[in-house]
């Protein structure tokens, strides 16, 4: 067990160095650079610029130095805001994309799972087409339109929630709506097609001979099997939500950490960039050495596959 | 079955409660305008407040809130100068000003603010070391440039001297008449020197001066709160010297950048002042709603730069006059851009009222632009190279670019291709000449000519045309050296004259603002340079305040 998971520990770090490595490369191959603007300054005040951050370093001492930081827990100072670093950043950020993200993943799993079983147990009934067409709209209406009507209907027309912006308690209803009903959609589809795989197996048909009620058919011996694409889609979807939404973010007003994924890029703020990257390498790798060894614990035989 | 009705009733019931309650908050601009709060929308998340190192417009909107330079802004008039922190100011020649400060202006921690505060501004802003992009502003300045680009660290080289604690004096490199409208640009306003020392190096760019808390400035608000990407918020300073004037309580920036966004967040009463207003709700404030409709001029022109160094055909003056001569500006302001800008006819911006006339020369004309292109040898467009228009990726460049290349395939029977690019990629093909024609814009920075004409000199970095005329430099340097005003802007006339007649760039429109304003508020003018002295400002008293345009259609 231990060096199961010595090795698994090791393995996270070299993904981890890989997506800081290959950010550092590409964020400095794109043309462009953290200083350059419309109103192009004197080569000198540029000059200065790139000393003020170590960019006037060799590409390989900046390299060492930004990863020796990093390794200090210090992303480092951001090259768009002066003034602030990128660990502050982030950490304003990160809280209210885990908020939205995390209320949305309920919201896709209490929508999308029972939308599901309820169409593969009526199959071919109204409720399975009202759900089913239901669900294929959810999949196809992009964020940036739903998102755009629900402000419409219940910010400005019913007033119930803010039409947008971050300011009471209930401002993560209407972002976290938005952003669930898609992945509610695509589990209902999901948990559909396995709970009909599941319904045509021999044990359910032996459960409903031995006179079992359809409700503890379903509910009890069916789901459990039936809801394991759900589940390997769920893992992927989670990490997904709490990494922010840039649409989501600029149609509610909401300073979550997408924002800074797609704008570092595009300022090509290096420092930024790559903290943003590292950071969701380690949330990602994280998440997974933890299903790792809850699996490996579980199950003997993970265990001796990997050795 | 009655169960299941039950709880359907329960759950409808919840709900019409819920919405019930919450339906009747009052708006955020109601409960805002009564402890005195503008809510006012800026367009991006500031990159800095130290004025110094600041470069863009949401910045400039925040800074003057917290700074106040020597010539204050004018509530309505770009040309008028009223009194900042100079009580008055005199010059004999344009050149050598002396400006008194009023004995009263004080720093927000109470400091009493004087000459030499300037001076240490000046100082700092002109450091090498700090990097200021903007520092070119203050090259105005005798001995300014040296000391910016380190051929001195002698700051006493430079035309800035404080004779007394209250007196000010500026020599300048030539006779400057628009200098108090120069000082309105916030690369001229004080900073305080102990709040900066404080934070570190002075010429550290990511210094923390400017956070709450440690930030002093002498405007007539203080910072109290900034949420990165979600709000600034300023109050009233008790120090400002004419707090008396000041109605506003405080101010809270909101910095939303997607235009539909901030467009639904007015509606829902959440912003009294939006920053813009996206195209296609434009026309519905104009006619439903025209009473929270601002529009007007701005000091701003769109032109296609034209790479004279890209392609032989581009170096041949006909052929740019023959580009220049087949774009319809006026169908492209009216069914394309649709924002209410004017069709360009020269490169500066005109103002109404203002003492420089832009020379009317840019015409659609397009028999005359086919002579002028079978003059330099392209019959019809014959034998004419495939040309290239880049511009940055937004919908509404790539429909201006499809407009001027259907109008240049109609009229001179040439086949252009568009290339749009992300933002940074499109900088750094301008930077580094790999375009043919390219679009841009330029903003003024302040209220003269110059601010539009000095980029076309030869070497100026902002020139990337390849084209040079030292006639056109020499006139501008000779207006750099006339004290007389009209004489003055008569040598700029010829300048931009010649410009307009070599098109090395092509105008193609004037900018508008566009955005919309609570009725709520009193005291709101357009300004070709988009600022506003927030010490104007006032609220009109709530009972007399009028609806949101949402509950007027209700």
């Amino acid at each position: 067990m231990t060096g199961f998971l010595l090795r698994r520990i090791l393995q996270s770090i070299l993904v981890i160095l890989a997506a800081f490595t290959i950010t550092f490369i590409l964020v400095r191959c794109a043309p462009g650079g953290p200083f350059s603007a419309e109103r192009v300054a004197d080569p000198e005040v540029i000059a200065q610029q790139e000393k003020a951050w170590g960019l006037d370093k060799p590409l390989p001492v900046q390299y060492f130095s930004d990863l020796g930081r990093l390794l200090k827990g210090d992303a480092g100072d951001s090259m768009k805001y002066k003034g602030w670093t990128v660990n502050e950043l982030i950490a304003d950020a990160f809280p209210l994309s885990l908020t939205i993200g995390f209320a949305a993943f309920l919201i896709a799993i209490l929508i999308g799972l029972p939308l599901g079983v309820l169409a593969a147990v009526r199959k071919n009934s109204l409720t399975d087409y009202l759900a089913m067409g239901g669900s294929m709209l959810g999949i196809c209406l992009p964020t940036f339109v739903l998102g755009p009507i629900l402000a419409l209907i219940f910010g400005i027309w019913l007033n119930w929630f803010n039409a947008s912006g971050w300011y009471d308690k209930s401002d993560w209803v209407l972002p976290a709506f938005t952003l669930g009903l898609f992945y509610a959609a695509y589990i209902a589809r999901l948990a559909r097609a396995g709970m009909l795989d599941v319904l045509s197996l021999d044990y359910i048909r032996t459960a409903r001979a031995k006179g079992l009620d359809e409700r503890s058919v379903v509910g009890k011996h069916a789901l459990r099997r039936a809801i394991l694409p759900v589940i390997s889609f769920l893992g992927p979807a989670f990490a997904g939500l709490i990494s922010g939404s840039i649409v989501i973010e600029r149609v509610f007003q909401i300073p979550g950490l997408g924002f800074h994924f797609v704008g570092a890029a595009q300022n090509r703020d290096y420092a930024l960039a790559q903290g943003t990257v590292v950071f969701y390498a380690i949330l990602i790798v994280g998440l997974n050495l933890v299903v790792d060894m809850i699996q490996a614990w579980l199950d003997p035989r993970t265990r001796e596959g990997n050795s | 079955m009655l169960r299941r009705l039950l709880l359907l009733a329960l759950v409808v019931g919840v709900v019409v409660w819920f919405g019930e309650r919450r339906s009747k908050r009052p708006s955020r601009i109601a409960a805002a305008a009564e402890e005195g709060f503008l809510l006012v929308g800026n367009g991006a998340e500031p990159a800095t407040l130290d004025l110094h190192v600041a470069t863009g417009v949401p910045e400039n909107v925040i800074i003057s809130a917290l700074f106040e330079g020597l010539v204050a802004y004018h509530p309505s008039d770009d040309y008028e100068n009223p009194p900042g922190v100079a009580e008055s100011w005199e010059t004999e020649d344009f050149i050598k000003w002396t400006f008194h400060l009023r004995p009263d202006a004080r720093w927000s921690n109470g400091d009493p603010l004087t000459a030499a505060d300037f001076v240490f501004s000046y100082r700092r802003m002109l450091t090498p070391e700090l990097g200021g992009e903007y520092a070119m502003i203050l090259h105005v300045m005798e001995g300014a440039e040296q000391f910016n680009k380190g051929e001195t660290d002698d700051f006493s080289t430079v035309g800035v001297k404080a004779i007394d604690e209250h007196t000010l004096e500026i020599q300048l490199v030539g006779p400057t008449p628009y200098f108090p409208s120069l000082l309105k640009h916030y690369t001229w306003f004080p900073v305080h020197r102990g709040c900066i020392e404080a934070a570190g190096e002075i010429t550290d760019q990511k210094s923390r001066w400017t956070r709450p808390g440690k930030l002093v400035g002498n405007g007539p608000f203080t910072l109290k709160t900034w949420r990165f990407d979600a709000m600034i918020e300023v109050v009233k300073s008790d120090t400002y010297w004419d707090k008396e004037s000041v109605s506003l309580n405080g101010i809270r920036f909101f910095p939303i950048a997607s235009d539909t966004t901030e467009e639904r967040a007015f509606r829902d009463g959440q912003l009294h002042v939006t920053n813009t207003l996206p195209i296609d709700r434009i026309a519905y404030y104009r006619e439903e709603a025209p009473e929270y409709y601002w529009t007007g001029a701005q000091l701003t022109t769109y032109f296609y730069r034209v790479n004279t160094k890209a392609n032989p055909a581009l170096a041949d003056v006909r052929v740019r006059q023959a580009l220049a001569l087949t774009i319809d500006r006026q169908s492209i302001v009216e069914s394309v851009a649709k924002g209410g800008q004017r069709p360009a006819h020269g490169l500066v911006p005109p103002s109404e009222g203002g003492p420089y006339t832009t020379p009317d020369l840019l015409r659609f004309d397009p028999d005359a632009g086919r002579a002028k292109l079978a003059e330099a040898g392209f019959p019809d467009g014959e034998g004419f190279p495939r040309l290239t228009i880049l511009f940055n990726t937004h919908e509404s460049h790539k429909l201006i670019a499809q407009a001027v290349q259907a109008m240049w395939k109609k009229h001179l029977g040439i086949e252009v291709e568009l290339l749009n690019q992300d933002w940074q990629v499109y900088l750094d093909s301008c930077g580094k000449g790999n375009f043919e024609i390219a679009r841009a814009a330029w903003n003024g920075d302040y209220m003269d000519p110059s601010t539009f004409l000095h980029m076309w000199m030869k070497d100026d970095g902002n020139n990337q045309t390849g084209w040079s005329s030292p006639e056109y430099d020499s006139l501008l340097r000779k207006a750099g050296k006339t004290k007389d005003p009209s004489e003055r802007y008569g040598l700029l006339q010829q300048a931009e004259t010649i410009f307009l007649n070599e098109v090395p760039a092509i105008p193609i429109y004037w900018y508008a603002t566009n955005r919309v304003v609570s009725t709520d508020v009193e005291g709101w003018h357009h300004k070709l340079l988009d600022n506003h002295p927030y010490k104007a400002l006032r609220f009109r008293s709530v009972e007399a305040a009028t609806p949101n345009p949402e509950d007027d259609k209700q």
